[in-house]
């Protein structure tokens, strides 16, 4: 009996394994199989996407290359072009629109790399406050002709502090181009801002952390960090960024007064390819955007560790405001650096001590009364620039600031001022004032200017004036009177913005003269000099900001070189011969061919006689009129290479025509000319020519 | 008059001259020409167009004024009439020289004379409006004040 149910649970185990052997195989065969087929999706996948990358390699080549093409058929078809017609213009619009093609193919291809996690950020070394600084100047210019002001708000003077950073410049440029460019786009009027400020991170990571974009299930958890290599490169870099100990934020601000993005779009900027609003775009030509750049600035900013958004403005405000957020990690401020000017801690409440990276300093505390503060008079038109400069010094720095908004005002404001610090003066015998002679060449020390209250105050007067408009004479007698009797203890710095109000030699050496914009380094040298009692500053020019500052030096393009202008006509010879002198070049002047032929003999009969092996031209290019009376410019031109082959010299001849039909171009080149111009040609045209014989020339001795 | 009123006046006008068509951009870069190193440039250039195109004028009344007309020679006044106008951005009167050598074209001395009837107009015009500034200028320089940059 036994035997049996042994066996028969023998038999029913056996075939229950077996059963279950043969569903765990076909199981294994189901999943295999389905392996099997899953991996060959995936390298399907895989070899799509490889394709796909190689085909858009390829496309973006060769779109690229034709797009060079068309660059070099353009400059040739403009080299051709006579330079005032309607051609010309036409090859520029070309131009243009091949640069916008360039432009939207490097913005495509870009977010396809962000996209698929592929974009490295690099790292380099570079400076904060320069970079934000150029980035407004290429927008400042644009908006000038506008009438909008793109303006550097320097807020709370952080930036100086971390200017120094590590990180990807050109991606943040680029950022902030994006924003600019948009704010510029669609504002007509006012003005744009960029504020930027930085402040060490703190341990709210979870609100700094983007929310990833891919979908990895990790999540957010910075501790969860390197487990999976597969994560996209946006938490890594996050992670890496982030967890420096010499991480610091940035933020930004790009404020604008213009066109405003209506609440319901704002979420959709973001997106790709959605351009908010299409009808201003007429009013600016072939500047329809494609919309991608919103979306890649927000990719990048989120790879950079922060967020993105639109802020909203106060009530009645108009335009647009975008924020974001980005990690870099900053470098070691070496201290007293020659180019930081300033830096203010404004959350210590006690005293307003300069903290490390700046040797100026303000002492604002409670010891010192208003009218011992150095006061600054700002007379500049821009409205919201001027606010800022105010709201600048008076908050950040600490000086008392009275701004002029009109001419009429300015000399009453300098009475004032000068009325209040003549008081002072002279009812002030707490402070020991030590001559200002001895603080020639020294660099501020920053302990001796915080003996408040015992003693070293060094006070100043320092004015702004906007004279873009000119000076009314109240306003020159107002700076005359007030530099008359300057009590000796306080030092006047003035500081004039485009053009001194008089001769520059007539100002007094401690006056500067500025072009505008004030912003950024120049600002702060500004008001970084008002220390110094050095002679006028020779402004030099910083490596990276491009700004051009008054400079008596400047190289001209044709400096040095030697133009021989012929002209029948009186009024024409006195515009051409002013235009090419103001191009730095030394003009000599004939009224018709017969002259300007012997005035070449002459010179090359000089050069033989110095008796030089290789002689060299009397001139470096000759101006020639076509049509004058006797010898002209045809025949002038042919009797001159006569000559010149005998010394074996060519000088350039450039024809003056009033004619462009192709007969009158044909005689030119065949009477031995180089090259012609409309009669009217001014400076820029002239110079166009002379470039581009001297690339022929070049380009010439390449092929020799 | 105040210096500040003086030049909101001039700049203004200049606007006007422009908007109106009386100058165009070769006049704003024969401004652009003109700096401290080289303060009456536009002044000097100016004084010579006027010296010249009334030249021109008269010989052209004359020239038209005989009773076998050379309308070559008449053709080639106009062609230098065109020239200096255009150089100096004196627009309207360049605009009156093309239909001009059409009517030489056309060897018709009645539409030869209208053409010279409008030009005379023309040039009057534009010579009052120049004169206008400049003496609006002065007026700016002897208040004191320094002479806007129009752009």
């Amino acid at each position: 009996m036994l035997i049996i149910l042994m066996i028969v649970s023998l038999a029913i185990s056996i075939v229950t394994f077996v059963i279950l052997t043969i569903r765990a195989a076909r199981r294994e065969m189901y999943l295999c199989s389905a392996l099997i087929k899953q991996m060959e999706a995936t390298q399907q996948a895989e070899r799509k996407s490889m394709n796909k990358s190689t085909a858009s390699a390829r496309a973006n080549h060769d779109v690229r290359a034709s797009l060079a093409g068309i660059s070099g058929l353009i400059w040739m078809c403009r080299v051709q072009a006579s330079p005032q017609s309607e051609l010309v213009k036409y090859l520029d619009h070309m131009e243009s629109c091949k640069n916008d093609l360039l432009d939207m193919l490097n913005s495509i291809l870009d977010e396809n790399k962000i996209e698929e996690g592929k974009k490295q950020l690099r790292e380099e070394e570079f400076n904060m406050e320069e970079l934000v600084e150029h980035v407004v100047n290429i927008y400042y210019p644009n908006g000038a002709m506008k009438n909008v002001d793109v303006l550097l708000d320097p807020c709370d003077g952080s930036i100086a502090r971390f200017s120094r950073v590590k990180g990807d410049r050109i991606e943040l440029q680029r950022i902030l181009n994006n924003l600019l460019q948009n704010a510029d786009k669609f504002t007509s009027e006012g003005h744009i801002t960029l504020r930027a400020w930085a402040r060490k991170p703190g341990f709210e990571e979870s609100s700094n952390l983007a929310p990833n974009t891919s979908d990895s299930s990790i999540g957010c958890m910075p501790c969860l960090r390197l487990q999976k290599d597969e994560a996209s490169a946006e938490v890594r870099v996050l992670n890496r960024v982030q967890q420096d100990p010499n991480c610091v934020e940035f933020i930004f601000e790009v404020d604008d007064t213009g066109k405003g993005i209506p609440k319901e779009k704002q979420k959709s900027v973001f997106e790709n390819y959605v351009q908010v609003n299409d009808q201003t775009t007429s009013v600016h030509g072939s500047q329809a955007g494609t919309g991608l750049g919103l979306g890649i600035t927000q990719s990048l900013v989120r790879l950079m560790g922060g967020e993105i958004g639109i802020v909203d403005k106060q009530i009645g405000e108009k335009g647009t405001c975008f924020r974001f957020n980005i990690f870099l990690i900053a470098c070691d401020q070496p201290q007293l650096q020659e180019h930081e000017a300033i830096s203010v801690n404004c959350a210590k409440e006690e005293d307003l001590e300069s903290q490390l990276g700046g040797d100026y300093s303000v002492a604002s505390d409670n010891s010192i009364t208003s009218h011992q503060k150095s006061n600054v008079i700002l007379f500049i038109k821009e409205e919201e620039r001027s606010r800022v400069l105010r709201r600048f010094m008076m908050n950040v720095l600490g000086l008392k600031v009275h701004v002029v908004n009109r001419n009429e005002q300015f000399p009453q404001t300098l009475k004032k001022v000068k009325g209040k610090i003549t008081n002072s003066s002279s009812s002030s015998c707490k402070s020991k004032e030590i001559p200002l002679s001895s603080l020639d060449g020294t660099d501020i020390d920053i302990s001796s200017f915080q003996r408040r209250g015992r003693g070293l105050v060094i006070r100043f007067i320092l004015i702004i004036i906007d004279t873009s408009d000119g000076l009314t004479r109240e306003m020159s007698r107002a700076m005359a009177e007030l530099r008359k009797d300057f009590p000796k203890n306080v030092s006047l710095r003035v500081v004039w913005l485009d053009k001194p109000g008089v001769d520059e030699d007539k100002l007094p050496s401690t006056d500067i003269v500025l072009t505008k914009p004030l912003h950024g380094s120049r600002l702060f040298r500004v008001l970084k000099f008002t220390h110094e009692t050095t002679s006028r500053i020779k402004i030099q020019q910083h490596p990276l900001v491009q700004d051009v500052f008054v400079d008596v030096n400047k190289k001209l393009p044709l400096t040095g070189k030697k133009i021989l202008v012929v002209e029948d006509d009186r009024m024409l010879l006195v515009i051409c011969k002013t235009a090419v002198s103001k191009l730095g070049a030394t003009v000599y002047t004939c009224k018709n061919g017969q002259e300007a032929l012997d005035e070449v003999c002459k010179g090359l009969n000089e050069q033989r006689d110095i008796g030089s092996s290789t002689p060299s031209p009397p001139f470096d290019y000759i101006l020639m009129d076509c049509e004058m009376p006797g010898m002209n410019g045809f025949e002038a031109t042919k009797c001159i290479r006569k000559e010149e082959a005998r010394y074996g010299i060519r000088i350039p001849i450039i024809a003056f025509t009033a004619h462009t039909e192709k007969e009158e171009i044909d005689k030119i080149f065949q009477a031995g000319m180089d090259y012609y111009l409309p009669k009217e040609s001014k400076g820029e045209e002239i110079l166009k020519v002379i470039d581009y014989i001297e690339h022929t020339k070049v380009s010439k001795m390449f092929v020799m | 008059m105040e210096v500040g009123q003086l030049q909101r006046s001039f700049v203004e006008y200049m606007a006007s001259l422009f908007r109106e068509g009386f100058l165009d951009a070769q006049f704003s870069q024969l401004q652009q020409l003109q700096d401290d190193s080289n303060p009456d440039f536009v002044v000097e250039v100016v004084s010579l167009f006027f010296e010249d195109s009334e030249r021109l004028l008269n010989d052209l009344t004359m020239a038209l004024d005989q009773p076998n007309v050379d309308f070559k020679q008449v053709d080639a006044h106009v062609h230098q009439l065109k020239g200096s106008s255009s150089s100096v951005g004196a627009q309207r009167v360049k605009n009156c020289c093309v239909p001009f050598r059409n009517c030489c074209e056309e060897q018709n001395t009645e539409a030869c004379l209208r053409c010279l009837q409008q030009i005379k107009q023309e040039y009057l015009l534009v010579k009052n409006k120049l004169q206008t500034l400049f003496e609006l200028e002065q007026q700016i320089v002897a208040a004191g004040g320094a002479i806007p940059m129009v752009q």
